[in-house]
This record gives C-alpha cells, sequence and structure tokens, in this order.
C-alpha cells in the first residue's frame, strides 16, 4: 500500500538535501565547536555559517539567532525569562495559542501577572481586540504568525502596530512582542525584517528540515535557564546539535529559493481539494474564503463520524491526515480547547480533520485523497442511518 | 546470600505462609496441590522443588531467580506472604551466628532501632528450650549491635527461630495477597473492557480461586486498535496473577450498528451491553467456563441500575459475578493501583466510540419491554458469527 502523507503540518517530510548535509555534517563536522583545535574550529565555523544561512533566510542578523531544540524550547525560553523580570505586567495573548504558549498561563499567574485571553475566530486574532487588551502594565504579548490547526495566517503588520501605536500614545515601556512562527516557515513568505518584533520562534521539522533542532530569534537577549558552558552566546548551554543546525539551514536555503513555486503548488493542490471535496454530502468546509489562510492547510468536518475513526479508515487506505494539532493528539481535552476557542461548534468539532500538504503533494494524490474521503464518508453515513 | 547458609546444591530456600486453605478440612489436600502447581508453573525456569511440613511450605529454587521468585510470590493466590529464612545446624553457636547475620542484612536494608525473638520448637528433642534459644540469640544481637535494644510489644524487626529437622531463622515477611490458589474455584470468563473497573474484578474474583479467560468486543474502527492494545496490557497484567490465562477478542462492529440503525437512542448502549453478555455466555460453553464476572458497580452509569442489571443479567445462561457491585470509585480505584493496572486503564483510548452512546440513557428499563425490543431486532445470527469469529491472542508476558 502507498503512503500519502496529507500531515505536513505536523511534520513535512525532510528533504533528500537535508538529509544529505545532515549526515555529512555529522561525519565529516563531529568535533566540538567549542574545542580550540583545528577540526573543532571547522565545526565552529559551520556553525556560523548555518547561523548566517538562517539568519538570512528569516531576514535578521545571524547574531540574534539562537539555536534549539524546536518551537516549544524557543517558546519556553522566552516566557519563562519573564520570571527574572522586576516588572511582572500582565501577558495578552490568544485563547487558540498553542499548548507551549497556552500551557504557559498557569505559570504566569503564579508569578502574579494578570493574563488576558484574546478571542480568536478560526485562530484569527484582531488588531482591535488587541488593542483593547492593552494595559499601561502590559509586559507581553504572544502572536502566532499561522495557526497551527486552522492555518490562520495573521495580520502581523496590523497587529505589531496596535502594540507600537499603543505605546506611542501612552508612552507606555516597550511591550515584549513575542512570535510563534512554527507554522509560517515552508507555508506563507515571511520575513523578520519588516516586524518590529522582540522574539520569534522556528521549528525546522515544519519546513522539511530535521526534526530536534529550531530557533529563537530574540532583539535582546533572552535570560537563559541554564547557561551551562556558555554556548549560543550563554543562551542555552549545551554542545550544539550541529548537524541539526546544518540540516535546518539547508531546508531554509530551499524554501527561500522555491517560496514562489511552491505558493503557486499550494493553490493548485488545494483548489483541487477545495473542489473535490466542497460538494461532497457530509463534509463541512470550516475555512471561509473571505480569510486568509496558508494555502497549505485545509480544515474541514466530517461530522457526526469522530474524528479518530475517519482517521482510521484513512490510513488504512494510505492517507495520513489528523485531526487537527499533532501536539494535543494525544489530550483530546487540549484540542477541544483550541476548537472551542476557534468558535467551531462541539458538533463539528467533535468530526474535525486537519488536511496539510507540501511542496511534493502531488495533484494525483490530492484528488485519490478527496475520492477516499467521498468513498468513506457516504459509506458510514449509509451505515449510520 | 552468605555461602555459610546456602546449600550444597547452591539453591535459594523461601519459607511460604498461606492463608485461607489453612481452614479447609478433608479438601486441603486439593487445594495444596493446586497452590504448588502454580507456584512451579511460573518459576519453571529455576527448578522449584516444593516440601510441605505442617503449616509450614518451603519452596527451593535455582539461585539467581531471587528477584523473578519475588514477584511470583507476591502474586500468588492462597499465599499471605512468603520470607527468605536462612538454615543452619541445630547448634547454639550456629543459631547465634545465623542470627546476627540475619540482624546486619535487615541493618543494609532500613534503619531499625528494636528487636524482638521469636522461638518456635517443632523438634523437642532440642537441649535448649525456645526461652533459653530467645535469651541467648537476644543476648547475643545486643552485644553484636550496640544501638539495639529488645522490645516485645512493638519491635522494629522480629527474628524468628524455628527449630525443625535443622534450624530456620527469618526476619521480613513479603506480603502475597491471599485468597485461594488460581482454579480452585472453576472457570470464569471475564468481560475485559480498557477501563478500571473490569481488571479489578477479574482480580477479585481470580483471588477467590477462579480461572479467568478475558472477552474484549473490538469494534474497529469505531474503536482503535490501541484500545485492544491497551486491553491486552490489561489482560498480560492479570495473566500474572491468573497463571494461565487468554484474551478472546470479539468483532463486534457488526453488532454494534445494527443495534444503532435498530434501537432507540437511548436503550443503545443497554442493547449492546445484552448482546455482550449473550456472546460471552456462548463462548462460556466452548472455553469450558461455568460463570461470567463483570466490573459491574450498583448505579456507577446508567447502565449499572437494578432495572439494568436486571435486563442484562437475563442474556446469560450462566451465573453472573460482579464482585464490584458495593465497591465505590475509591476503592476501584485504590486496588488498580494495587494491583498495577490503574495506569494502563487511564490510558486515552476509548473502548466505545461516540456515536453509539446515546446523549440521555434509559437508568430505569422495563426489563420484559427491552427483552422483546432486543428479539425484535432479529440479530441471533449477527451475535453467533460475532462469537464464532471471535479470536484468541496471545499476551506478552
Amino acid at each position: 500500500m502507498q503512503n500519502r502523507y496529507f500531515d505536513w503540518a505536523a511534520t513535512a517530510p525532510p528533504l533528500a538535501a537535508v538529509r544529505e548535509t545532515v549526515d555529512r555534517c555529522a561525519a565529516d563536522y563531529y568535533a566540538n565547536p567549542s574545542s580550540r583545535h583545528h577540526q573543532g574550529r571547522e565545526a565552529s565555523a559551520v556553525l556560523e555559517e548555518s547561523r548566517c544561512q538562517v539568519a538570512s533566510a528569516l531576514g535578521c542578523d545571524a547574531q540574534n539567532i539562537t539555536f534549539t531544540s524546536g518551537g516549544t524550547e524557543s517558546n519556553s525560553l522566552v516566557l519563562a525569562s519573564l520570571f527574572w523580570k522586576k516588572r511582572k505586567g500582565s501577558v495578552v495573548l490568544s485563547s487558540a495559542e498553542h499548548a507551549s504558549v497556552y500551557g504557559f498561563i498557569p505559570f504566569f499567574r503564579e508569578i502574579g501577572c494578570e493574563v488576558i485571553t484574546l478571542p480568536a475566530p478560526l485562530g484569527f486574532v484582531s488588531p482591535d481586540e488587541l488593542s483593547r487588551a492593552l494595559r499601561k502594565e502590559t509586559s507581553l504579548v504572544c502572536l502566532n504568525a499561522v495557526h497551527n490547526v486552522s492555518g490562520a495566517v495573521q495580520d502581523l503588520p496590523a497587529l505589531v502596530s496596535a502594540v507600537r501605536d499603543y505605546e506611542q500614545q501612552r508612552s507606555a515601556p516597550r511591550i515584549h512582542v513575542h512570535l510563534d512562527a512554527v507554522q509560517a516557515l515552508g507555508k506563507v513568505p515571511f520575513s523578520l525584517k519588516t516586524l518590529d518584533i522582540d522574539s520569534a520562534s522556528f521549528s525546522a521539522h515544519k519546513c522539511s528540515g530535521p526534526r530536534g533542532i529550531g530557533a529563537l530569534y530574540s532583539r535582546n537577549p533572552a535570560s537563559p535557564i541554564s547557561s551551562g558552558g556558555g554556548q549560543e552566546s550563554g543562551m542555552r548551554g549545551g554542545t550544539e546539535n550541529l548537524p541539526g543546525i546544518a540540516g535546518f539551514a539547508a531546508a531554509l536555503d530551499y524554501m527561500t529559493d522555491h517560496c514562489h513555486d511552491h505558493a503557486r503548488h499550494f493553490e493548485e493542490v488545494r483548489s483541487v481539494l477545495i473542489d473535490a471535496l466542497s460538494c461532497i454530502p457530509g463534509i463541512v468546509m470550516l475555512q471561509n474564503r473571505e480569510s486568509s489562510f496558508a494555502p497549505s492547510i485545509l480544515l474541514i468536518s466530517v461530522s457526526p463520524i469522530p474524528s479518530e475513526v475517519m482517521i482510521r479508515l484513512l490510513s488504512d487506505r494510505g492517507f495520513s491526515v489528523s485531526a487537527g494539532s499533532a501536539c494535543s493528539s494525544k489530550s483530546s481535552k487540549k484540542l477541544e480547547r483550541v476548537l472551542e476557542a476557534m468558535g467551531i461548534s462541539s458538533e463539528a468539532a467533535a468530526g474535525v480533520l486537519r488536511i496539510s500538504f507540501g511542496h511534493s503533494t502531488s495533484i494525483q494524490d490530492a484528488a485519490l485523497l478527496a475520492e477516499a474521503l467521498r468513498e468513506e464518508v457516504q459509506k458510514l453515513k449509509g451505515m449510520l442511518a | 546470600m552468605n555461602d555459610a547458609y546456602v546449600s550444597a546444591e547452591n539453591r535459594e530456600l523461601y519459607l511460604l505462609k498461606i492463608g485461607e486453605i489453612w481452614l479447609k478440612g478433608s479438601n486441603r489436600k486439593l487445594f495444596e496441590r493446586v497452590l504448588v502447581r502454580n507456584i512451579k508453573a511460573m518459576l519453571a525456569a529455576y527448578r522449584p522443588y516444593v516440601s510441605i511440613q505442617g503449616d509450614r511450605y518451603f519452596l527451593s529454587l535455582d539461585a539467581g531467580g531471587r528477584d523473578e521468585a519475588a514477584g511470583v510470590l507476591s502474586r500468588t493466590f492462597g499465599l499471605t506472604g512468603y520470607c527468605m529464612p536462612l538454615t543452619c545446624p541445630k547448634e547454639k553457636a550456629a543459631i547465634i551466628s545465623a542470627a546476627t547475620e540475619l540482624v546486619r542484612r535487615e541493618l543494609k536494608l532500613r534503619s531499625i532501632t528494636t528487636f524482638k525473638v521469636a522461638c518456635r520448637r517443632s523438634d523437642k528433642g532440642f537441649s535448649l528450650s525456645s526461652y533459653e534459644i530467645a535469651c541467648a540469640v537476644g543476648d547475643a544481637v545486643r552485644e553484636e549491635f550496640s544501638g539495639l535494644t529488645v522490645n516485645l510489644s512493638r519491635p522494629d524487626f522480629t527474628i524468628s527461630v524455628e527449630v525443625r529437622e535443622q534450624v530456620y531463622l527469618y526476619g521480613t515477611t513479603y506480603p502475597a495477597p491471599g485468597g485461594l490458589p488460581a482454579g480452585t474455584g472453576g472457570k470464569g470468563l471475564l468481560m475485559l473492557s480498557g477501563g478500571i473497573d473490569s481488571p479489578v474484578a477479574g482480580y477479585l474474583m481470580g483471588k477467590r480461586g477462579l480461572a479467568l479467560d478475558a472477552v474484549y468486543f473490538h469494534a474497529y474502527p469505531y474503536t482503535s486498535d490501541e484500545a485492544k492494545d491497551k486491553v491486552a496490557s490489561l489482560a498480560s497484567m492479570l495473566s500474572a496473577y491468573m497463571v494461565r490465562m487468554r484474551l478472546i477478542v470479539v468483532p463486534f462492529t457488526d453488532v454494534q450498528l445494527h443495534i444503532r440503525r435498530h434501537a432507540l437512542e437511548k436503550e443503545r448502549t443497554l442493547h449492546m451491553r445484552y448482546a455482550m453478555v449473550r456472546i460471552t455466555s456462548m463462548l462460556a460453553k466452548q472455553y469450558h467456563a461455568s460463570c461470567l464476572v463483570t466490573g459491574e458497580s450498583l448505579s456507577q452509569v446508567a447502565s449499572q441500575t437494578v432495572q439494568s442489571i436486571a435486563y442484562t443479567n437475563d442474556a446469560s445462561s450462566v451465573p453472573v459475578f460482579r464482585p464490584l457491585i458495593g465497591m465505590d470509585k475509591e476503592e476501584i480505584i485504590r486496588t488498580a493501583h494495587e494491583i498495577g493496572t490503574y495506569e494502563t486503564s487511564i490510558l486515552p483510548y476509548e473502548d466505545c466510540c461516540t456515536l453509539f452512546s446515546p446523549k440521555h440513557p434509559i437508568t430505569k428499563p422495563k426489563k420484559e419491554r427491552l427483552i422483546s425490543a432486543f428479539n425484535a431486532m432479529d440479530m441471533e445470527k449477527l451475535l453467533v458469527q460475532a462469537a464464532e469469529a471471535a479470536e484468541q491472542q496471545r499476551l506478552q508476558s
């Protein structure tokens, strides 16, 4: 049975060029980049070269990039650093944030922060709602660039402007704006150049890089949890995962070079899926046509068929799709929380499927998935009638 | 073990304490035989030998199986406890030396400050009386370990000395579950779901000597293979108490769909329970079982009210035992923790899809009406097919 993968938003298959880079780096540059001998210096050079590549792809300076194990760690480095701040203030975030951000709410409350959660219909945060939530004591605003379940693409310039305008009008101190940009890379055009934000999280495996590696952009150094051997400018101690870092850089290089081709391809696959799925009775398209969604993520509901039943049936036919966030799939409560926050009815939420694809997904596979969905929905509706 | 106290054959010795078997009359031998057979089956790799001397059972094993033996004995129904005695010749000096060794070993494991000596002398021909042995051992231990004092009412540690054909000395008695040996109470089929209750029900009936096979109803794709694997894990855990247990997996999807199509929504769960009991009752004959065991606890859910149980009970042609019927959830959870099934039971793999669960299930069904509603669904053929398609699944030991 041929596997047809439609869960790119959970993990995108690594590129051949990335796998080669990782293997070569592991074989040739195994020395510790902190060592002072010749081989250590060579490894260090690869590390810094990779940092420059990553920074260039993201649109920032290399000195502002810290390599981490992925998005969750990057988010945690920023959010946990609030603990050390004298002025704890209040925190603003959307009610549909990823668990790695939302899970910090009890911590924020524990250290005395007021937490304001914004409504997030279909994952979108409104600049007006954000403006209204800001206070003089607001110290941190957390946003996501692309929502991990719905694929909602936030209006980042407007959201960041809302924060900076507020500061100016009220002569308030600078508010730290943190961006979870994990789902943006490889899916939508993204650059830090034009964004006046303070930190952002990235993960390599979401953009066909290796897993276990990510990056944190920070305008100013965050307070580290452990400095260890002082690596990564003291932000994140521990010997660097050099093969992963080099693989991440290779993935971003590829994505930068091919972003226009990919965008065109996503639109083609998307329209094949939308055309086929939207006329199947029993399937509800949850993304509206007026808003901006990442073209490689489709959110549908097959309710009353439970998501997990349809995932099994499709999996038996070789199609891999997910019920929402892979990070929440082991806890249905977390997913329910996100779907509810997105304004999706509990009936529709019970049958949610996230179909996400990538640059190597063929049009033919998309058509086959739509056909399989049509058959399974019809079969089950007949059985359950 | 100190070489001086290991037999020439390099074997390890265990003293086993029995519980309720002790109360048995003329049929005690039968219970003893099954208990010995169970222990030997579980520890076959260590060439077990069991000798019974009055109310004392002695198990000897090849050296090296201590961890496994501890696990097996702590799960053996019919035993209330076990200890690992030292043995020595019937000489005062040897007894004292063994007793001090026993204390030394205990002090390596935990801190003790008080002790007592309890002596039994089956061999009345031995020159020292029980009291004299206790005094001699007590004096020697106090002299050897200056921090230890005697406390006869609440000692931290009791040195037990038994004078038989040789002398046995032991300290800590490790707990075993008690009850009756597995298999002495006939054979039943346990309706095992992935929840907290049914494994506990199986454990409690196993403890009364009932041999068990487990029956699980699998409704793929409406329930996942992970749910089935979870049940297999639970069955493996129970199997460790039962000596031998099989998991029988019944394909239930067609029955479930038929009920969903034909039954009133509010009655679906009860009809599904009824169908499950009917199928298990059919399987009982095939698997030589004379009763069913369920994890029902009165009024815990809608299908476990008196009226609901009266209906589902009707589906069985053999007695249905419900050992949890009068227990509350806290007690059940406590036992699940004790037997080690709780953490597996709470894994998030549902054993019934929401598609088949009514929003407002009936709680006070009229038995006769439901029976005729069930019969009207004309599903006898489907039930027989499900029973015939049941498969035994191999359990991981």
